[in-house]
């Protein structure tokens, strides 16, 4: 009896869910046949895994949400048919925006464009394109975001904002780049709201450049490439804005 | 060119979409035991995983890294929650009326209202196990803790559950094993 073996509940646990080597379980094998008071330990925690698994058992999915599901997968000829209206929604707001910048500020403009999709009224969604590695353009993306968010956060109004950086903006969310990586962060910390994306083809052609993957920030989204998003998005509604 | 890669995109991978909902559904569900907010769970984690299908490179991972997902917009709700959260939410609190004495004899009922009183940690790392059958490496890939942490989580929470379920209420129909004849 003095050399029985004390098994942790640790290592009892292991068993139960199969996490053992073979010889550790042969081991406990032999050691259950002997013991009684380790093999009631045992079938205690092996009841309990059956009642967990038994509680949860009849969990369906309600039917009507299986419905819902079918709208989250876009045919491919929708996507297709999204991508002509890309290039003539893309250029004609890149026109718009580039001209107006000078003179009205983002907040204004992504007004005016949202108010003019009757699609949301009460919800502002916007995405921020950076596609630069400009300081000036950067730092303007991360003024005009914090400035967004602040003022709908006061006013308690609900605004979805995605930044989406491709080729040199992807710098925006590189983890060597101090300077916004910081603002980035603590604006993400602040605003449930805010997302940040990097297209994903940029990341591939820079990991092959560089020989290694490149290292982003921890809230960093990665999207398959920065026009599909900005075809998804603007096909959902939201407004776009190229800095 | 990412729009041959939308077109090209694996039917696999819509199709284990569809197939891995149901489950994914059931573990929001019993992390936070609501049927909308599971629903919602779900929806985000089928959203975040559609856009973010190329960062997948091995469809056999496609399990853990759904469930990744899950376990993410989990957190993140549950960050959104902060300010109301209180660390007596954990404590289930037990007002003693007939129709909860009769609720009670429901095994599933049981059961789950245990699992109610264990903290998120713990609950998520024993449903992760107990439901799905995950490794305990995996599961530390999913909550994103050391493999330790899911170990003693895992520990903890069971022994709670044997606590209230197996050993102090002797009353329960769970401890009656004289009176096996019940449950048949």
């Amino acid at each position: 009896m003095s050399n029985k073996r004390h098994y942790s509940d640790e290592h009892l646990n292991a068993f139960i869910d199969n996490q053992l080597d073979n010889a550790e379980k042969a081991e406990l094998m032999d050691a259950l046949r002997h013991d009684t008071e380790l093999s009631q330990r045992v079938c205690k925690l092996q009841k309990l895994h059956n009642l967990v698994q038994l509680s949860y058992q009849s969990i369906e999915v309600p039917e009507r949400h299986r419905s819902k599901d079918k709208t989250l997968q876009p045919s491919k000829f929708k996507w297709f048919a999204a991508a002509s209206l890309l290039l003539a929604v893309g250029t004609l707001t890149g026109w718009f925006t580039n001209e107006a910048i000078g003179t009205k500020s983002l907040y204004e403009l992504a007004e005016i464009k949202q108010s003019n999709s009757a699609t949301n009224i009460n919800k502002w969604r916007l995405m921020m394109h950076v596609s630069t590695s400009n300081p000036k353009r950067l730092n303007l993306v991360l003024d005009e975001a914090e400035a967004l968010l602040e003022e709908y956060a006061a006013a308690s109004k609900n605004l979805q904002l995605e930044i989406l950086t491709n080729s040199d903006g992807v710098a925006l969310v590189t983890n060597n780049h101090k300077q916004y990586n910081h603002r980035l962060q603590k604006l993400q910390q602040k605003y449930q709201n805010l997302v940040v994306m990097a297209c994903g083809k940029t990341l591939k052609r820079l990991q092959r450049t560089q020989g290694k993957p490149v290292d982003l920030l921890p809230q960093t989204g990665v999207v398959i490439s920065a026009i599909n998003q900005i075809v998804k998005r603007q096909k959902e509604g939201w407004s776009y804005i190229r800095i | 060119m990412s729009l041959l890669q939308f077109v090209c995109q694996s039917p696999t991978f819509k199709k284990r979409l569809e197939e891995i909902r149901p489950r994914l559904y059931k573990m929001a569900y019993s992390w936070c035991h609501s049927g909308a907010l599971a629903d919602d769970l779900v929806q985000d984690t089928i959203i975040k995983a559609m856009r973010n299908a190329a960062s997948l490179r091995d469809i056999k991972a496609m399990n853990s890294w759904m469930f990744t997902i899950l376990s993410n917009c989990w957190r993140d709700y549950l960050r959104q929650q902060k300010p109301t959260d209180d660390i007596d939410e954990c404590i289930f609190t037990d007002d003693d009326t007939p129709e909860l004495a009769q609720q009670r004899q429901n095994i599933t009922d049981i059961v789950q209202q245990a699992i109610a009183t264990l903290p998120q940690g713990q609950r998520q790392v024993l449903l992760l196990v107990d439901l799905e059958g995950f490794s305990y490496t995996e599961v530390a890939g999913i909550v994103n803790i050391p493999i330790g942490t899911v170990m003693s989580r895992l520990n903890r929470a069971r022994t709670a559950l044997s606590a209230q379920l197996l050993e102090l209420k002797k009353d329960n129909v769970l401890t009656q094993d004289t009176y096996i004849r019940i449950v048949k």
